[in-house]
């Protein structure tokens, strides 16, 4: 009879089983667990005031009191990246949050009432999608005034139609189901069949698509700032200290590099996150939520 | 107190499913709907309840038009789906879903319509444990059984039935056989049941029709229709049922 140690197989087997296909929904969440971490105490973690001026060591090389260096200010670079995090990702999830806001009821009212309200709504948001997105956002933005604000509206004014079409396909999709009509047959409000059995249908592939948009949408506020027309001085914010130490990068490339790459890494960790959303929802079987 | 549809004709495209088709419910009378798959009785039952629009005036209620709407009309005519799987939502348990109408058409408070609902799931013979279960959790005859439950929760006055004993073992299938027979009685109810089974609508019809591409080519009272049918289905039918009834003696 062939022995099996039991006791060290069946942990060894279940860890290998939690970890099977999770492995980049794992990363994914290790990198923006790090980052919601820096978001909610960076500051206070932070080596160094993130807005002092220190002129005596202007883009100096990293050392134990400026640990990335030191931008063309004398400010400490990683002191800024960390505080920065908060307003990077605080700007993007209130965009997502705008755009979402914005796109679920255009896309139920539009699937659900049909008829002229569908037509109305429908070809307001073709309108809205005519025009490239970015130029789109640019235009709001010229319009309210360079600022963060500005940036969040313009890039939410421009990003919701294509959501909100994803919404109103997802809602068709969901409102044909047998059991929506059922529910409807057995006297359910519009209201409560919205509430009880469209969204828990709707939001977890708005969910895959919202996290892999907010990787987008890191990276056009970046831009934006990048071009000076998203947060202002001194603001730590990623994209912004991009654009401030592009005159400085053949002097100091790591004064670019390092906002850079750590924007590499957050959209990364939002891709990955994702990913395995959209990995995990695939394998569902139709009636398991 | 009649549900009827008169000349009542639907066409997909060219393809005609229903062609003037006359059939009438009564209040606590059952209509057994026979006929081969594709023949349109899914069809007449959908149309009848308003899951599929019906061309107007060709469905009566009271001898009055009558329009059916899925979200107004549902506690006149109610329709029970064939596949209980796909017409109960995944989201919510067995209960919940019975507690739906009772809260919805009759305004029940809480504590009440969960009475009631755990009553409904008794009476279709249920335990308590299939109560907190969501419908993947349950078997095909166990959602079956739910299924009817908030049927008859809903308190309609003609409820259409489709396929209702199909996934249901013998035992079971008696018991709602015998249930929808106390419950017809107590609401004065009137069912139309759609079925393959003929063995079970001898059990539970008062009249049969029996319907052949999209029209009803015979109706007659049940003892008239096993003793002398007329179209050349029909009498298939029965020679079948005759032939597989020693089979279900049995069982």
């Amino acid at each position: 009879m062939a022995y099996v140690d039991s006791a060290k197989s069946i942990p060894l087997s279940r860890a290998t089983q939690l970890l099977r296909g999770r492995t980049t929904f794992l990363l994914g969440g290790l990198f923006l667990c790090f980052f919601i971490t820096l978001a909610l105490g960076g500051e206070t973690f932070a080596p160094n005031p993130p807005n002092q001026i220190d002129l005596l060591h202007r883009l100096s090389a990293p050392s134990l009191t400026y640990p990335l260096g030191t931008d063309h200010l004398g400010r400490c670079i990683l002191s800024r990246l960390m505080a920065g995090t908060a307003l990077s990702l605080g700007t993007a999830l209130t965009t997502a949050g705008l755009i979402l806001a914005i796109a679920l009821p255009v896309g139920l009212l539009s699937a659900l009432c049909k008829g002229w309200v569908d037509a109305v709504l429908m070809r307001i948001a073709d309108i809205f999608l005519a025009f490239p997105m970015l130029v789109f956002a640019l235009a709001i933005i010229g319009y309210l005034g360079a600022s963060l604000t500005s940036a969040v509206f313009g890039v939410a004014l421009a990003w919701w139609p294509s959501l909100a079409r994803l919404v109103r396909t997802l809602t068709l999709e969901a409102a044909s189901k047998e059991y929506v009509l059922a529910s409807r047959q057995c006297g359910q409000k519009p209201l409560s069949i919205i509430r009880r059995h469209i969204l828990p249908q709707i939001l977890p592939p708005l969910l895959v698509v919202l996290s892999l948009e907010m990787a987008g949408l890191l990276l056009v506020l970046s831009s934006l700032s990048f071009l000076g027309l998203g947060a202002q001085p001194p603001a730590a914010e990623w994209g912004a200290m991009l654009n401030e130490a592009r005159p400085f990068f053949a002097e100091r490339p790591s004064v670019v590099l390092a906002p850079g790459i750590v924007i590499i890494f957050a959209v990364l960790s939002f891709n990955l996150v994702g990913e395995g959303i959209r990995f995990q929802l695939d394998k569902r079987k139709p009636y398991r939520w | 107190m009649t549900m009827q549809a008169r000349h009542l004709s639907i066409a997909y495209g060219s393809n005609q499913v229903l062609s003037k088709v006359n059939l009438t419910l009564h209040p606590s009378r059952t209509t057994g709907l026979v006929g081969r798959s594709g023949c349109g009785k899914s069809t007449l039952a959908k149309a009848m309840t308003g899951i599929i629009p019906a061309p107007h005036e060709t469905l009566f209620h009271n001898n009055q038009i009558f329009f059916p709407d899925l979200s107004k009309t549902g506690d006149i005519i109610h329709y029970m789906w064939q596949d209980p799987l796909a017409a109960l939502s995944p989201f919510l348990s067995a209960l919940d879903l019975i507690c739906e109408p009772l809260k919805a058409i009759h305004k029940l408070p809480k504590a009440e319509r969960q009475r009631q609902a755990q009553d409904l799931l008794d009476m279709v013979g249920l335990d308590a444990t299939c109560a907190t279960k969501r419908p993947h959790q349950l078997s095909g005859g166990q959602c079956q059984r739910v299924a009817l439950a908030r049927a008859l929760a809903v308190k309609p006055r003609f409820l259409v039935l489709d396929e209702p004993l199909s996934a249901l073992d013998l035992v079971t299938q008696e018991q709602i056989t015998c249930l929808l027979r106390e419950v017809q009685a107590e609401m004065n109810m009137g069912l139309l049941i759609i079925s393959h089974d003929l063995q079970t609508l001898a059990k539970l019809a008062d009249d049969i029709a029996v319907m052949d591409c999209g029209r009803i080519v015979e109706h007659k009272e049940t003892q008239e229709f096993f003793r002398n049918p007329e179209h050349q289905l029909s009498r298939r039918f029965v020679e079948i049922s005759k032939c597989s009834a020693p089979a279900a003696a049995l069982n």
